[in-house]
């Protein structure tokens, strides 16, 4: 137990005996805040172990670093940490085993708690006070976040001389010569040699250690030091997330993580990002990650600030996710947010903001009205020429302007902290009127009890968004996109003489469906607002030593509305249509868990039990009509609609209930095993198919911990890790497995009366059960040139079995021609390296790289079962959009292919007006039913690469992220379609290149080879300047004052015509890589930021 | 001590909150095992048996519009970019499916609502069936042989369409993946059906299943048996088309279109129809699918027209002037339907020129692209206005389907007397002097088929007729001789694929 007066500084306490204390509020806020399942643990009646000839000392204190809880604080400077020893103890306390390493030298060492300070007592130092021309220099102490830092240890270069930061990472010296050298530490940060050369203000940023092994990393109901990780799981911190305009706070690591693809294509501010974790596995189901908030799995990470997330982790393998298992299949992104400020006492102000001029990165190369007259001329269809000149991009894009305001207060005292931010967004797309404003509050509250061994944690989090949406998916009447790039240029946007709102916009332009789309952005109601709230309560108890134990009540819950309305006067409009829905969502979830940590010798164990329940449920209800009496009322009164029949709402829920467990052991830090076995129930599947076993489990092996890797200096780490682990998916709607009843719309029975008709709504399936994935994952860490640079590479294998579809079955016997079953199986194998480099780390300069490689190999190997759910292949790849093309579809998944095969006829030119394919027999043909069909490539990357440069020069930083998809093909169905001179028949407009080829094709569009292009690019996602301005600008009453510039998407190359290359597979949809006008344009933004912290 | 009490707390918690039950609530649907819940819900199940005929005229996509284009009445001719759609209609139009049905990637979509909806009918009658089946009272006896007649409705259209077809008659313990029976199999239970419920069913209401309509499908199903069975059943053709004329309940309306009106639920013509309505039963858009863009504002529509389906000209061309169903084309200068003033065809129209909308019968190609003017491809076809389109008409039209009438039971019985050798003039001329024809006397069977094809136009019968004439392969405008056996539909992919029982077809 510590002692409360320990927590008090006696005046003339030796330098170390602060350090002490600072590091023990360190400590406190580490491990209270952190490490919360840590139990208390007494230390010194720890015993340890260890058999080491002829290490260095550094290499002996960093072994009982890792074995214990103990570690070390001392300056390499001063202490000649190089001097090589023999140790060879056996269950021997900490006193003993560092007796028997300095014993003979001038070394003392302090064990206070975990911390061992070392010092060396050497006589002969000189006498500080008398040293000539010194002079007091002070200096403050901050992370790159600009969060100060208590505790970090200032020595004078080659002295003992030194002391140690306040809690305002303040510090100050006496009688420091002016040309000394202070060697700034601190523990997980890299130490800094500053140049005193006679200045006496210092401001001093600490990098965090690129590798940090002692890093903590969360793997779901517990955490552990990276080194000690036996999976596939990756940490990233705020400091390297992307900056500047992010559209979904999933964007910050894009092109960070080696294995998580995150894409999105166009730049819609109202949609989010999709994300694949060691690629798509699955056919029906869902294949994004479960999202895990501050331990409360199936939070939307939308509802969350950038600015206040602290840290994602990512766990990436099955024998990682398993403890996730029901909803691991696809990984698991946990995210942690930021918490109380951990220096007690200090209250603190941050304030981060940004403005950004977002513009279209990339636009249609469509005919001007001088280019479409000259098609006229060439035509003949004068008819066509309506005597205007519009550029319709023009008409309906704009320079979004965007905004961002985050402020936040954090406290901490003795017992508890708290962290409270409000934020605002305010998000406007290149595209008018469509915007997305969120304002959202989150607070983190923590409170212990009972001398800190009753923990309680609460959070608080509210969203509130506003946005304004346009249709763009298709080429109906309502699709701006398409009309604007359809709309014939020669025609003006406005009557030139119109009397009111109702013909104001001209309508008149020839062509399929046109409509004016600016009467559609501006005078359409297209509205959404949401809220989401999270409340969640834990308590977190240490009931023996090294067991701890923790519940977690949370309540989620979003809702949202939508307003639309069509006004009489625009074309499709029904003579006005309005409608109003309402949505929520709502998750109640309870979670218990224990946890024990123990380390008995050579074994240290981890053991967690638990349970988790979640009950969600959905609400809905909508009601539409039209042929309207007022305008004016819009959808705000829908009772102006005449013809307003169209009422449903629909109520769901659904359970999830799980029981498991973890074991994590090692025997000397050296063999590593984690075994976890999850049982899950949920309530989606068939009545004898609800619970299913999740097992896995992994080992490592530290081969640097073994004695003949002594010797190898350069390769200061070096792990191989091994795991096998099984997870599911259970992200199906619910009752798929049940015939249920429902209403059927309304009909007329003999007597004439309306009635409404009750229909079966599916097929039944009582054997519905849970789709799985077997992992196997083998990775190698490494450390080289002690962590200068350090990565790891992993080989992975993905089976996903039972995929959940809704497979077609025979009509008859069945009452309708789909059934939600298990049956397919598809397997997904790649590689990810990731390699990072400190390349240079001077003082004044640092240049960090970062590269991630990864590489994934999808192949279906059962697409039914061969019996009831036979299926040969799966028709994707649908241009529904596209006029007279309702039904082609373009890919075909079959056993042994993938999602995002094109197959087609292979067109090998035009000729005589007419692509010429080619046959079965190697010969061509005109004629597009007698081509051959052929493998045209595959939509999904062959690889993915991402690099990511940090360099810092005093006070400048700059980070750019390069990101780059490789080896996949887009369908550019808008070529297919604008390209084709036909269309100008139609009376649209159309590329440049329909205009070239007037004359020269006059086949009516029809898809192939032709249209499929090559979509690998390079792209600058992101690019950030920032400087900090010194602090004593502001005689220190600011702490940090940032100001940065940042850019988005700045540069793509890329050989793709068409908008946007980025490869993207949607969340339960097995199309990708099709383009037909229904990209939301890429944006690209320039942002300008401020952080401000007091 | 305290952690004791805490170690407690945490205990409880866990035990009082280890819920394992999995059992959710159904809320906005009703279990199977509830339902039916009354005795309105078993009416309701008996209405949503009939669903399923609703989809037959299902806006073009279905058995009507696949009649229509593969008896080349009707045609969708590819209008430069738009309504290629992967060639189905051309592959309708020039009966060039294959059996394997391999078009398109995912087959023709034509075939397989055919083939669906059918059979999901069928599902619907054999569950009141099965429900109501050991029911004495006197109305769920009559309920069990209306869907029992309705059934045979449907299989009728399914033996029609695709020949040999599965034999499914269960609504649970169904058998997996069923092998098609033989055509007579089909028929006879068909038949057999029909014979042994019509004199159960106690329903006079047009919509539903009557006597009158169960002999009406005797009766089309005797007229066409030679080709199901091998066998002619003419005698037995006409001996049913007699029951209907000798009910009294039906005659022929004064105008030959009057049975297609916007309201004609009580017309006197008809015999079976599903009651459209704009709002309540929708589903009826022939309208949608044939009219010109600019016809919006002929008929004051707030809704845009497709430009789609227009009438064959070799059909057209049967009509002479005079004839009262030639009104239901819509050929030439357009006027607004209410108004009376030109019809502004706004492609060829600009500020200071204005340009009537021109309907030309005449259609240039089957394939129209950039050598044809935007006239041509635009406004080639006469649009078929059999069903009248009202003013203001929206997306969903309020006329009834009429799939029963009595003009086709009387020209059924001229046909069925001509084969037998006796006279049809009788019958004939009542439907040519409706129309505003002379009367024949000593009609020729030719005589009587070009007088069906006028008078039946539309309305799904011509491909059935055709066959039955032995015209169907025939070369015509934009299509070759037939080289093989096309008179039933390919069986659709997808049904294939999920059933390896069931054959391609031909077989």
């Amino acid at each position: 137990m510590k002692k409360k007066s320990e927590l008090t500084i006696a005046e003339g306490s030796p330098w170390w005996r602060k350090t002490l204390f600072y590091m023990k509020l360190t400590n406190l806020f580490l491990f209270v805040g952190i490490l919360q399942t840590f139990a208390a643990v007494s230390y010194s009646q720890t015993t340890i172990s260890l058999k080491i000839d002829h290490a260095t000392v550094e290499k002996v204190l960093q072994e009982i670093e890792d074995r214990s809880e103990y570690y070390f604080l001392y300056s390499s400077k001063v202490i000649d940490v190089e001097r090589k020893v023999n140790v060879n103890m056996e269950n021997a306390d900490i006193e003993k085993i560092l007796s028997s390493i300095f014993t003979g030298t001038t070394i003392s060492y302090k064990i206070d708690g975990r911390l061992i300070v070392l010092q060396d007592l050497q006589p002969g130092q000189p006498d500080l006070s008398i040293q000539p021309k010194s002079g007091t220099i002070r200096g403050t102490i901050e992370s790159r976040e600009g969060t100060p830092v208590p505790g970090a240890t200032i020595i004078v270069k080659g002295t003992a001389k030194g002391t140690i930061s306040n809690s305002e990472g303040q510090f100050t010296l006496e009688n420091v010569p002016g040309d000394a050298i202070l060697v700034v530490s601190f523990v997980g940060m890299k130490t800094q040699e500053v140049v005193v050369a006679g200045q006496s203000q210092f401001h001093v940023i600490m990098e965090d250690e690129t590798i940090g092994l002692g890093e903590v990393v969360a793997i779901g109901y517990g955490t552990v030091r990276r080194a000690d990780l036996t999976g596939a799981t990756v940490k990233v911190g705020a400091n390297d997330f992307n900056k500047g305009v992010l559209e979904d706070p999933i964007e910050a690591l894009q092109g960070k993580v080696a294995g998580v693809s995150i894409s999105k294509q166009g730049g819609d501010p109202n949609t989010g990002f999709s994300i694949k974790v060691r690629g798509s596995a699955g056919m029906g189901s869902g294949t994004e990650p479960l999202y895990v908030v501050d331990g409360i799995p199936g939070i939307d990470p939308n509802t969350i600030a950038p600015e206040d997330i602290e840290s994602f982790n990512i766990l990436k393998d099955a024998s990682s996710a398993a403890i996730y298992g029901s909803r691991g299949s696809n990984g698991v992104v946990m995210i942690t947010t930021k918490k109380g400020s951990n220096i007690k006492g200090k209250a603190q102000l941050e304030y981060n903001t940004y403005f950004a001029s977002e513009s279209v990165l990339k636009r249609l190369d469509l005919m001007s009205a001088g280019e479409y007259r000259s098609w006229i001329q060439k035509s003949g269809k004068t008819e066509y020429d309506g005597g205007y000149s519009t550029d319709w991009q023009d008409v309906i894009f704009r320079s979004g302007l965007t905004q961002n305001h985050n402020v936040a207060i954090s406290n901490a005292w003795e017992t508890g902290n708290y962290r409270i931010s409000l934020t605002y967004n305010d998000l406007n797309g290149v595209v008018k009127a469509t915007d997305n404003r969120t304002t959202s509050v989150r607070a983190n509250l923590q409170q212990d009890f009972v001398d800190g061994k009753l923990r309680t944690t609460a959070i608080i989090a509210q969203t509130y968004e506003k946005k304004h949406l346009q249709d763009y998916s298709g080429a109906g009447q309502s699709d701006v996109l398409y009309q604007a790039y359809a709309r014939n240029p020669t025609y003006p946007v406005y009557n030139s003489s119109y009397t009111s709102v109702t013909d104001m916009y001209n309508q008149d332009a020839p062509g399929l469906y046109s409509s004016n789309p600016l009467a559609y952005i501006n005078e359409s109601q297209n509205e959404q607002s949401g809220k989401a709230s999270l409340f969640s309560l834990g308590i977190e108890a240490d009931i023996l030593a090294g067991l701890t134990a923790n519940a977690k009540g949370s309540y989620f819950r979003d809702d949202y509305e939508t307003w639309n309305y069509k006004p009489t006067y625009l074309p499709g409009s029904n003579e006005g249509y309005g409608k109003r829905a309402y949505y929520n969502t709502s998750s109640r979830i309870f979670e218990s868990y224990f946890s024990y940590k123990n380390i008995f010798a050579k074994n240290s164990i981890d053991a967690v039990v638990g349970y988790s329940y979640q009950e969600d449920g959905e609400d809905d209800f909508s009601a539409f009509g039209y042929r309207s009496s007022s305008d004016y009322t819009q959808s705000d009164n829908l009772g102006m609609l005449a013809i307003s029949k169209t009422i449903s709402s629909n109520k769901e829920s659904s359970r999830l209930i799980s029981f498991f467990g973890r074991i994590n052991y090692d025997f000397d830090k050296k063999y590593y095993f984690t075994g976890t076995l999850r049982r899950d129930g949920s309530s989606k599947f068939g009545n004898n198919q609800e619970w299913g076993y999740f097992p896995s489990f992994s080992v490592a092996w530290d081969i640097t911990k073994e004695n003949f890797m002594q010797g190898i200096d350069f390769i200061n780490f070096l792990k191989l890790r091994g795991g096998v682990g099984v997870s599911g998916n259970q992200d199906i709607d619910n009752y798929l497995y049940k015939t249920t009843y429902v209403p059927n719309g309304t009909t007329i029975d003999e007597l004439g009366n309306t009635i409404v008709s009750i229909a079966a709504s599916r097929n039944d399936n009582p054997d519905l059960k849970w789709e799985q994935t077997t992992e196997y994952t083998l990775g190698l860490d490494f450390g080289f040139l002690k962590d200068k640079i350090s990565g790891g590479i992993d080989l992975y294998k993905k089976v996903t079995s039972d995929l959940l579809y809704n497979y077609a079955v025979s009509v008859p016997p069945n009452l309708y021609s789909t059934t939600w079953a298990n049956a397919g199986e598809v397997q997904n194998k790649g590689i990810e390296v990731h390699v990072t480099a400190a390349a240079i780390s001077k003082e004044s300069f640092t240049w960090k790289t970062n590269i991630v490689f990864s590489l994934n190999r999808q192949k279906f190997t059962k697409l039914g079962d061969g019996d009831t759910y036979s299926l040969t292949a799966l028709y994707e790849g649908g241009l529904g959009a596209v006029q007279g093309m309702t039904s082609t579809k373009t890919q075909i998944i079959k056993v042994g292919g993938a999602i995002g095969d094109f197959y087609g006829p292979r067109c090998v030119g035009i000729d005589g007006g007419n692509f010429l394919y080619e046959t079965e027999d190697g010969g061509t043909t005109a004629d597009v039913s007698g081509a051959a069909t052929e493998k045209l490539g595959s939509a999904l990357p062959k690889f993915e690469l991402g690099w990511t440069n940090t360099v810092t020069y005093k006070n400048f930083d700059m980070a750019a992220t390069l990101r780059g998809e490789f080896g996949h093909k887009k369908l550019n169905a808008t070529r297919m379609w604008f390209g084709n001179p036909m269309v100008l028949d139609n009376g649209i407009n159309g590329l440049k290149e329909a205009s070239k080829l007037y004359g020269e094709l006059t086949s009516s569009p029809q898809y192939s080879s032709y249209y499929i292009e090559n979509a690998g690019y390079v792209r600058l996602t992101n690019l950030q300047v920032g400087y900090n301005v010194p602090t004593r600008t502001f005689h220190n009453a600011i702490s940090k004052f940032r100001i940065y510039v940042a850019a988005n998407n700045v540069f793509t190359i890329t050989n793709y015509n068409g908008l946007d290359p980025e490869s993207q597979v949607v969340n339960k949809s097995l199309e990708t890589g099709v383009e037909v006008f229904n990209i939301y344009p890429k944006v690209r933004s320039f942002s300008l930021g401020l952080n401000i912290s007091l | 001590m305290k952690t004791k009490y805490i170690s407690l707390f945490f205990l409880l918690a866990v035990l009082f909150t280890s819920c394992t039950s999995l059992d959710t609530e159904l809320y906005s649907s009703i279990p199977s095992e509830d339902f039916p819940e009354n005795s309105t819900q078993y009416t309701i199940l008996t209405q949503a048996a009939y669903d399923k005929v609703k989809t037959l005229c299902n806006y073009g996509w279905d058995w009507l519009s696949a009649q229509e284009q593969a008896s080349g009445e009707m045609v969708i001719p590819t209008r430069a970019a738009d309504w290629y759609d992967d060639g189905v209609y051309i592959e309708l139009y020039q009966h060039s499916w294959t059996s394997s049905d391999n078009l398109t990637s995912t087959g023709n979509w034509y075939y397989a609502n055919m083939w669906n909806n059918m059979y999901s009918g069928i599902k619907s009658c054999s569950r009141v069936i099965e429900m109501l089946e050991d029911n004495q009272a006197e109305s769920s006896v009559a309920s069990v042989a209306q869907m029992r007649i309705l059934r045979a409705f449907y299989y009728y259209i399914l033996l029609d369409s695709f020949g040999d077809v599965p034999l499914d008659t269960l609504y649970s313990n169904a058998v997996e993946n069923p092998k098609r029976a033989t055509k007579q199999k089909v028929y006879d239970f068909i038949e057999e059906e029909v014979l042994n419920n019509v004199e159960k069913v106690n329903s006079n209401y047009k919509t539903t299943v009557s006597k009158y309509m169960a002999f009406t499908l005797l009766s089309k199903l005797y007229l066409n048996a030679e080709r199901y069975t091998g066998n002619e059943q003419w005698a037995k053709a006409e001996q049913y088309c007699d029951s209907v004329v000798e009910s009294g309940n039906y005659s022929l309306e004064s105008n030959p279109l009057d049975p297609f009106l916007t309201e004609n639920s009580s017309s006197i013509e008809n015999i079976f129809t599903v009651p459209f309505d704009e709002s309540d039963n929708t589903g009826l858009n022939l309208h949608e699918v044939t009219l010109h863009y600019d016809q919006q504002t002929q008929f004051g529509s707030s809704v845009s027209f497709w430009n789609g389906i227009a009438a064959a000209k070799e059909v057209f061309d049967l009509y002479s002037v005079g004839d009262a169903r030639l009104s239901m084309f819509l050929y030439g200068y357009q006027y607004n339907k209410s108004t009376g003033a030109k019809v502004e065809d706004s492609q060829l129209s600009s500020d200071d020129n204005f340009v009537q909308l021109y309907l030309d019968p005449y259609i240039p190609a089957l394939k129209m692209g950039s050598s044809n003017t935007i006239a041509e491809i635009k406004n080639s076809g006469a649009r078929v206005e059999k069903y009248e389109y009202k003013y203001g008409i929206l997306y969903d039209a309020s006329n009834d389907y009429v799939i029963m009438r009595y003009a086709d039971v009387l020209l059924i019985r001229s046909e069925a007397r001509m084969m037998q050798g006796k006279s049809g003039d009788d019958d004939l001329n009542l439907v040519r002097n409706r129309a505003g024809l002379t009367s024949l006397t000593d009609a020729t069977l030719s005589d009587l088929q070009e007088e069906r094809t006028r008078e039946m136009y539309a309305e799904g019968s011509h491909r059935q007729d055709q066959i039955r004439w032995g015209t169907y392969g025939n070369a015509r405008w934009e299509k070759a001789m037939d080289t093989e056996d096309k008179t039933y539909f390919p069986i659709p992919r997808t049904i294939q694929d999920s059933n390896p029982n069931i054959t391609a077809n031909p077989e």
